[in-house]
């Protein structure tokens, strides 16, 4: 709720801005204290004074309340130039980029209002993250700053774009803090978009902002900077592991996904094991770990054409058939997480079939998130198959989103995009789940 | 929690403040830490420890920026170090919240009326909307790094029992931290079930003038808590911070005292402390010495002493460590007794070692604690070696301590920079309480609080019907809750006043019958059942649970069973203590445990008295009345717990006068 109007002229005769002192007398007792900017869910007649002790309290202007400036304060800038401190190394090569983009890891807390504040500027990113710059030649580039659930697929191109210039420049190794929320769907798609890379690219993110001492976000990005000098030259996610500040997991982009609204392990591969785990400075990886292996010679080739917009739906008792047809309507191709084995109503399928008869992809996961699909199993799963229906596999249904834009966009032609979506490019697909990746301990 | 600043939400505007206060004054506030049974305030765990650990994880602080983008040294240095705290998670007293893994829920509304209640109770000023901050604390004690508090008053004046008011400054409500439960090197172990278990923290004006003062204010405040009924009960549920300095010097912070009873003696004995200091002080100055100018280049004294016998220097050389000194130019006099009121008690000597000891050595020895010798079992050439590397001018001392090389370093910065701050006397610090009530240095006074907005939390409004509520509902004042129970249940006021005091008030008025209860009965009969179970409650119950813990959901049944039984005359009031050990202690049931303590028959015990006069015919005679006393204890001996010694006493009487 935005200020009263009525406190607001008060404000104004009095020539108080936010961040003046002030006393206010409300019900007899003078209180003095800096003016804070007003909050959202304070009510419009109340201001918030911060005493000299800390302390905010929040006061009431009523009819009889008076308001006089003590003292005209500066408001605080935050130091922030955009002359990027770039490291040198001895041939200007075997730096790590740092593609800021936004989120609470590359984020700053304003202690005066409390707001987390996004780094603006590469300086900033720099100084949000001072103890990796201690140990690492960094290059920090404040690309983007947004939080990820405002971001949009010409983001993951623009990051994309980012990341082949950076490893032209010489980037032994790629590191992108990114907000937690749709980091999955950003590292889908830059597996999908860059093509055999030849360093390893981490994202990263933090559960806890960094102006906490109990931040994971120091802990995150010291773990994703020796994932970054590593020999695992693919697209990874980076999180702790477990709730202790004791390791990370180093997850396969296309196949992690986010499991918990806000604890730190939020991050789990699915159907697979984590490739490797780290605690900053040891890097453990386990026996059977399949990945691509650095080479600093490969040249970054960008695929980086997405098709817009693809839509996800997910089935349930009582789903209307019609939210499916306009979604058809709508959209360039649609993946629907069915139930269990990837199953939908009787009613879905001849909107189904209609559709894929002229060439419409229609894509099926399993909305179980472990497992795959299976559409032999059940009648209904044989008449989807019968309908049309591209089988997704075990694809986490979030990657299949950014793999279906990707993919019909770069098939020649229409019905090349069953195929793309059913053949495994990146380590988004397989043929053979274990035990160990079947998330038995985690639910 | 430490409070470094006056938080009174009005503007303290008083020119006076910086007048000199008179030679002799003592100022006293006080910080009473009280945790509410309501559930914890931004998670929906309940208010209890657990015992049950079902797991543990660890973490790690980080350092954070402050307001001005600078990061805390110390903070820092912590970081580097490393240093690790391992949680332990209670199933069913922790939750993600506390885990730091799940943002805060909304305020516990039941808690901030409790908290609202105390405000209104002391006539505060009530902010009109809640804002919850984030105070840093990097010890580990919080899994977040920080602590949520919010000020919910400020202002006000305490209404005591007497009908006079004492002036408050602040009322916030706010998280109590994990509890340490071990740890080992570079690890501390902390349980997650006491943190979030919310804490009303009051703080008085520092205008208290006594150690008994403090300890009246302290006890009302405790009482008005108590009276809201919302308050957990028992050992560390309510923690006093005693705040002291005297003759306007330096505010030194006493933490976590226990025992209400210790406040005046550990306010005594602080305040003769700071009063030697100030003595060694002002000795200091008058010799001119530059706390400044003071050398923090130590000795290295390991080859002199590499073969000493002296116990404590030996052990930590065996051990590898180092042997270093420190001359203390001026200081002759101020380190030992001499300028001490309270012998066998030193003055700057136990500052230097108490810091010695917190960075982590045994203590320090200097030449002002009389014979080393004979004393630390150095030798006479040792001794002699000693004083050499330290030529003692007229006014100068030296100090040594033995220990790991690491830790002397950091002992002797700490030393020199108290040794450096001693011609002002007092240091403002945060102090311990000794179970003897002498205090020890445990760290430097903090600086201001880092504090900024719990944005997760949205401000809370204090509404005109929430406090109408409030004020509605407002408990009685412990005083007339105390006249009401003396009217109902017979038992002197002077009783309940130790009911009160010993926060049993709401168990008596569990147990005891009030004149109701039994109906066309002697009212006279019932008041007697209850002082006989009011007095069992201040001595034999207390005495069970110094031994058991609080056991009290155990013995309120054995409590009313006793109560009845000796309504129904089933054994003399006397008996009640010997009763009430057959039942707990020796795990009788009541009927058996009545029956072994049964009232003889009247006229057995009537006919046992007179067989003890007759046995003693001769005394009798010679005595005349005045053998009442010994055969008094003769027949007590037979007698007690069995019939009332009054009776007793007016048999004897009448025997005695038959017999002349």
């Amino acid at each position: 709720m935005a200020r009263d109007p009525e406190v607001e002229k008060m404000l104004a005769v009095a020539g108080v801005a936010n961040g003046d002192l002030v006393e206010v007398t409300s019900r007899g007792k003078p209180v003095g204290g800096i003016l804070m900017p007003h909050s959202d869910f304070s009510d419009a007649r109340v201001i918030v004074l911060k005493l000299d002790s800390g302390y905010n309290v929040g006061l009431k202007l009523e009819a009889g309340s008076t308001l006089r400036l003590k003292e005209k304060r500066k408001a605080r800038t935050y130091a922030g130039d955009d002359a990027a401190p770039t490291p040198r190394s001895a041939d200007g090569r075997g730096f790590l980029a740092l593609i800021g983009t936004g989120g609470t890891i590359a984020s700053y807390v304003d202690y005066e209002t409390g707001a987390v504040q996004p780094a603006l500027t590469s300086r900033e990113l720099a100084t949000a993250v001072p103890e990796i710059t201690e140990k690492y030649l960094l290059k920090p580039v404040a690309l983007l700053s947004e939080f990820s659930e405002n971001l949009r697929p010409e983001h993951w191109v623009k990051i994309a774009h980012e990341v082949k210039r950076q490893v032209e420049e010489g980037a032994s190794g790629v590191i992108i803090p990114h907000g937690t929320d749709t980091l999955g769907f950003t590292a889908a798609a830059l597996a999908f978009m860059i093509e055999n890379p030849p360093v390893p690219i981490v994202l990263v993110g933090s559960q806890r902002s960094s102006d906490r001492p109990s931040s994971d976000a120091s802990f995150n990005l010291m773990c994703a900077a020796r994932v970054a000098t590593s020999d695992i030259a693919e697209v990874v996610a980076v999180m702790h592991d477990r709730t202790g500040d004791e390791r990370c997991a180093v997850h396969l982009g296309v196949r992690v996904r986010k499991l918990h609204a806000s604890a730190r392990s939020a991050f789990r591969s699915i159907n697979t094991t984590p490739l490797a785990f780290t605690d900053g400075h040891q890097l453990e990886v386990p026996a059977g770990s399949a990945f691509r292996k650095r080479s600093e010679g490969r040249k970054v080739v960008l695929r980086d054409k997405l098709a817009q917009p693809v839509g996800l739906l997910y089935h349930y008792p009582g789903f209307p058939p019609s939210l499916l047809q306009s979604a058809i309507a709508d959209c360039k191709g649609v993946v629907i997480a069915g139930t269990g084995l990837g199953h939908v109503s009787e009613s879905m399928i001849e909107v189904i079939a209609r559709a894929t008869e002229r060439g419409y992809p229609v894509v099926m996961t399993t909305q179980c998130v472990y497992g795959r699909t299976g559409l032999h199993v059940y009648s209904t799963g044989r008449r989807l198959t019968q309908a049309g229906v591209i089988d997704g596999g075990d694809m986490l249904s979030e990657t299949a989103v950014v793999k279906l834009m990707w993919a019909i966009a770069h098939a020649e032609r229409p019905h090349d995009v069953r195929a793309i979506m059913q053949r495994d490019l990146v380590g988004e697909l397989s043929q053979r789940r274990t035990f160990e990746g079947s998330g038995e301990d985690e639910r | 929690v430490e409070k470094t600043s006056v938080k009174g939400a009005a503007a303290p505007a008083s020119p006076t403040a910086a007048a000199v206060p008179p030679a002799g004054s003592l100022k006293v506030g006080l910080e009473i830490h009280q945790q509410l049974q309501t559930g914890k305030l931004f998670c929906r765990c309940p208010s209890e420890l657990e015992e049950h650990v079902a797991g543990t994880f660890v973490r790690r602080l980080k350092a954070t920026k402050s307001e001005m983008g600078e990061v805390d040294q110390a903070a820092l240095a912590e970081t580097r170090k490393g240093r690790a705290y391992r949680y332990e998670m209670t199933p069913s007293t922790s939750c993600l919240v506390d885990a730091d893994e799940e943002p805060p829920h909304t305020m516990n509304g039941d808690a901030l009326k409790v908290a609202l209640t105390m405000a209104v109770t002391g006539a505060m000023n009530i902010v009109d909307e809640v804002q919850v901050m984030r105070k840093i604390v990097v010890d580990g004690s919080n899994t977040t790094g920080f602590q949520r508090t919010a000020l919910i008053a400020g202002g006000g004046a305490l209404p005591m029992a007497d009908g006079s008011a004492f002036p408050l400054e602040s009322l916030c409500l706010e998280e109590d931290s994990a509890r340490e439960t071990g740890g080992q090197e570079g690890e501390v172990v902390y349980r997650l079930d006491r943190l979030g278990i919310p804490l009303i923290e009051i703080a008085t004006a520092p205008e208290i003038h006594s150690g008994e003062q403090a300890r009246e204010v302290a006890a009302r405040i405790g009482a008005l808590l108590r009276a809201t009924k919302r308050v957990k009960r028992g050992l560390g549920t309510i923690r006093q911070d005693v705040n002291i300095s005297v003759d306007g010097g330096a505010r030194v912070e006493l933490k976590g005292v226990q025992d209400l009873r210790a406040i005046p003696l550990v306010v005594d004995e602080e305040a003769r402390r700071q009063r030697r200091l100030n003595r060694a002080g002002q000795v200091l100055q008058s010799r001119g010495v530059d706390g400044s100018a003071l050398s923090p280049r130590t000795i290295d004294l390991t080859q002199v002493l590499a073969g000493t016998s002296a116990k404590i220097v030996r052990r930590a050389l065996d051990a590898g460590g180092r042997v270093w000194g420190i001359p203390l130019a001026g200081f002759a006099s101020t380190l030992g007794e001499a300028l001490s009121d309270t012998p066998g008690t030193r003055v700057l000597g136990p500052e230097f070692s108490q810091r010695a000891r917190v960075l982590g050595l045994g203590g320090t020895i200097h030449n002002e604690e009389g014979d080393l010798a004979k004393k630390y079992g150095f030798s006479a050439g040792e001794v002699h070696a000693l004083r050499e590397r330290f030529p003692l001018g007229e006014h100068d001392c030296f100090l040594i301590a033995a220990g790991p090389e690491e830790a002397l370093e950091k002992a002797f910065k700490s030393i020199v920079e108290r040794a450096r701050l001693a011609p002002r006397g007092v240091v403002s610090e945060v102090r311990a309480v000794n179970d003897d009530n002498t205090t020890r240095y445990l760290r430097p006074m903090p600086g201001a609080a880092r504090m900024y907005p719990e944005t997760d939390v949205p401000p809370i409004g204090v509404s005109a019907k929430l406090l109408g509520d409030v004020r509605r509902e407002l408990p009685a004042k412990p005083e007339q809750r105390l006249a009401q129970l003396v009217r109902r249940t017979g038992i002197s006021p002077a009783l309940a006043d130790q009911l009160a005091q010993t926060d049993n008030v709401d168990r008596f008025d569990e147990v005891a019958y009030g004149e109701q209860d039994v109906p066309g009965l002697d009212a006279q009969a019932v008041f007697v059942v209850n002082a006989a179970i009011a007095r069992l409650l201040l001595t034999e119950v207390a005495q069970v649970e110094r031994e058991r813990g609080a056991i009290w959901k155990d013995l309120r049944g054995p409590l009313v069973q006793i109560r009845d039984l000796l309504h129904q005359g089933r054994f003399p009031k006397e008996a009640v203590p010997d009763v009430f050990g057959a039942m707990v202690g020796k795990g009788l049931s009541a009927e058996a445990a009545a029956s072994a303590f049964e009232a003889p028959r009247a006229d057995e015990a009537r006919a046992l008295v007179r067989k003890i006069v007759e046995a003693n015919a001769d005394l009798v005679r010679s005595k005349g009345e005045a053998a009442q006393g010994p055969l008094m204890g003769l027949a007590m001996k037979e007698l007690r717990g069995k019939v009332d010694g009054k009776t007793v006493a007016a048999w004897l009487a009448e025997e005695i006068r038959r017999l002349r």
